[in-house]
């Protein structure tokens, strides 16, 4: 089950969040590409086990995300991004990038210039003695358009929804007990 | 005729691209700022339930949901012709003032708050949050984080969810509060005062103490006589949530005021070939172009227009501060941008005093929150005043309320004209004919910018920022002369 941020009560996010990793979906619900961060982590509910983690979706960064990772062992952010130069090789919407800090300015939700980066949310609120997530992951999604109204992701993108939650699915596995998932699968 | 670019902008919600033209001496001819448009919106609503448009237009962008969601339950109202129950206009007036206070606390601290209080030629890597931080005190951190975490719990309590809240509906609201809610909200809307008594003791001290800081405020680099506008109450006084829209013109002498509906009587929309977005501007007046004056129907919007076209707050500690400002300047309208930031500070503590007034009002835990709309809807209007601007929503529809038109004014929009005119000015400060040009450029077209808190994610939808800051000089034939360059 996949609870909205802020929906506190609902479960699983009662279950106690020490030991247990957050997943966050981020995007918007009609912004066409946008949206794929918000569909993988519902495709996440079905493939991961409830006392392991929770699976939220939000679209929002900065400081409006900071109450929510308050407590948890690891969190694992899910968001649309854009092909830039850096991410190498030539634009791929479907394919998977686990972005390191500097490579978050091509991510739609999480780098909002109205927000601070999250590197800085992060010291932000270590800073003031919150317990924030040692193990922060970032992975975004080649998506190639965000910028239109419409509830339908493109064709080529919901095609892949299934494959990348596998994807996704295998990594949490894998950084939590070694246990391997599912063979990641290419683009 | 060469061409400067800056593209994009750090620290700014959306992608934007700068072209600044110089002519044939090297001096500033033209700046115009683009953006990338948001395609399809109107087609998006039309077809479904006006009553689902709350829901769906705070999805446009995360950065002021809460804007949208009461602007278009607004417009519901209006669209059904319901007049809501008077608590429930107090409860979303109350849950509106407690966003404000949130936005406007981030911005100051996390945006444009950084060039004043690390200085605007501080090392870019320390022009941020955690910079301000180290300057003074952790407790600010602490203060800041609390003050989103509480605006967040009062969006959550009355409006569901603290991100895209649903709890606006035509007629009123979802839920009413008990004494114990009362109680928090009331805790919550203390808080920020101090808050907010707080960021004007500390704008105080670094900047109106500082001869350097107050000689830019000053400049004329910074300056623009406009016709500015806000929402207003009965007695003329600043209100985010509701009332008629009050205009001045550059003397501060009443010009116009309107209801929601009258809207399309004063506001006209200026298209340019060069950029997506329109370019609001008063239809009496009429479009002259990219330019200043009683003669330009260019007018200003958000924090410093609202109190401009204002006579006054209405709460105590906001109204003293007002006062404040306008006897620092010695006049009315004060014209100067970046004063935006302090308008921002005296809005914030009005937020708050608001909160704490409407948190005390007897009315406020009546559970008469709702009323069921029974007319036939057709067309209507919702405004409020959001953090970066006048918010218009206007929607048609059918006999069974499916929507046929939609028509949206965001704050941003309405600063458009000034905005770029404001790059203009900065710009001809930095660029003069024959000498190269420095990379404080970079620092004075963001300051130039961020003192409108401008937001362009729905306005037109864009890449983040935070990228890197480019500047390049071009002659006449596009070739690059000089490339000024900062990474995000």
């Amino acid at each position: 089950m996949v609870s909205e941020a802020g929906w506190a009560a609902t479960e699983p996010c009662t279950a106690g969040r020490a030991g247990r990793t957050l997943i966050v979906g981020l995007g918007s619900p009609i912004l066409r590409d946008d949206a794929i961060g918000l569909h993988l982590v519902r495709a996440l509910a079905d493939r991961l086990p409830v006392e392991s983690c929770c699976i939220i979706e939000a679209g929002a960064a900065g400081l409006r995300l900071l109450p929510l990772l308050d407590g948890w062992e690891r969190v694992v952010f899910v968001d649309a991004l854009l092909w830039s130069a850096e991410l190498g090789g030539t634009a791929c919407p479907g394919r998977l990038h686990e972005l390191t800090a500097d490579q978050l300015h091509s991510t739609l939700t999480l780098h909002s210039s109205h927000e601070p980066s999250l590197g800085d949310t992060l010291a932000l609120g270590r800073q003031v003695g919150m317990a924030l997530p040692e193990q922060v992951v970032v992975l975004g999604v080649e998506v190639s358009d965000p910028f239109t109204f419409d509830e339908q992701m493109t064709p080529e993108l919901t095609a892949r929804v299934e494959a990348l939650a596998d994807e996704i699915a295998g990594r949490c596995r894998l950084s939590w007990d070694g246990t391997a998932g599912p063979e990641a699968s290419a683009p | 005729m060469s061409k400067v670019t800056i593209d994009p902008i750090t620290r700014l919600e959306g992608h934007g691209k700068i072209e600044i033209f110089l002519n044939d001496e090297g001096g500033v001819a033209n700046a115009y700022f683009q953006v990338p448009e948001l395609r399809g919106f109107e087609r998006f609503c039309e077809g479904r339930p006006v009553e689902e448009l709350p829901r769906i237009t705070p999805r446009i962008c995360g950065v002021c949901p809460d804007a949208h969601h009461m602007a278009s339950a607004k417009a519901c109202d209006a669209v059904y012709h319901v007049d809501i129950p008077s608590a429930a206009k107090k409860l979303r007036e109350l849950w509106y003032s407690a966003f404000m206070a949130g936005d406007h606390a981030t911005h100051f601290y996390v945006l444009g708050g950084p060039d004043f209080v690390m200085g605007p030629t501080a090392d870019p890597a320390e022009r941020n949050i955690l910079g301000v931080i180290q300057k003074v005190g952790l407790d600010v951190a602490k203060r800041v984080i609390r003050q989103r975490k509480e605006a967040h719990e009062v969006i959550e309590m009355l409006g569901g969810k603290p991100t895209h809240p649903v709890g606006a509906l035509p007629g009123g609201l979802s839920k009413s509060i008990n004494e114990e809610e009362r109680a928090r909200l009331l805790e919550i809307g203390q808080g920020m005062v101090e808050f907010g008594q707080f960021s004007l003791q500390l704008f105080g001290d670094v900047v109106l103490k500082n001869p350097d800081y107050m000689d830019l405020v000053m400049s004329d680099a910074f300056t623009h006589r406009t016709y500015y506008l806000g929402l207003m109450d009965d007695d003329n006084r600043v209100n985010f949530y509701d009332g008629h829209v009050r205009v001045v013109d550059p003397d501060g002498r009443e010009f116009v005021r309107f209801t929601a509906p009258e809207y399309t009587e004063v506001i006209a929309e200026h298209v340019e070939t060069w950029s997506y977005l329109k370019f609001p501007f008063l239809k009496k007046v009429g479009w002259k172009g990219l330019v200043d004056g009683a003669d330009s129907g260019v007018y200003r919007s958000a924090p410093l227009a609202r109190l401009n076209a204002a006579e006054g707050m209405a709460t105590p500690l906001a109204q003293e501060a007002y006062e404040t400002m306008y006897s620092t300047f010695g006049t009315k309208p004060v014209h100067q941008t970046l004063a935006y930031h302090w308008a921002r500070l005296i809005e914030m503590l009005y937020a708050g005093e608001r909160v704490v007034e409407l948190a005390q009002d007897p009315e406020i835990t009546s559970p008469e929150v709702h009323k069921v709309p029974d007319a036939t809807p057709d067309e209507g209007v919702g405004m409020v005043e959001a953090p970066r601007g006048l918010l218009i929503h206007h929607y048609r529809t059918d006999s069974n309320g499916i929507v046929e038109r939609a028509n949206l004014i965001v704050g941003t929009t309405n600063n458009k004209a000034a905005i770029c005119m404001s790059i203009k000015r900065a710009a001809e400060g930095m660029i003069k004919p024959g000498k190269e040009i420095s990379e404080g450029i970079l620092n004075i077209v963001e300051m130039a910018f961020r003192a409108y808190d401008p937001c362009f994610g729905c306005a037109t939808h864009a890449l983040p920022g935070h990228m890197p800051l480019i500047v390049t000089v071009r002659d006449t034939q596009g070739n690059v002369l000089q490339e000024i360059r900062r990474d995000g």
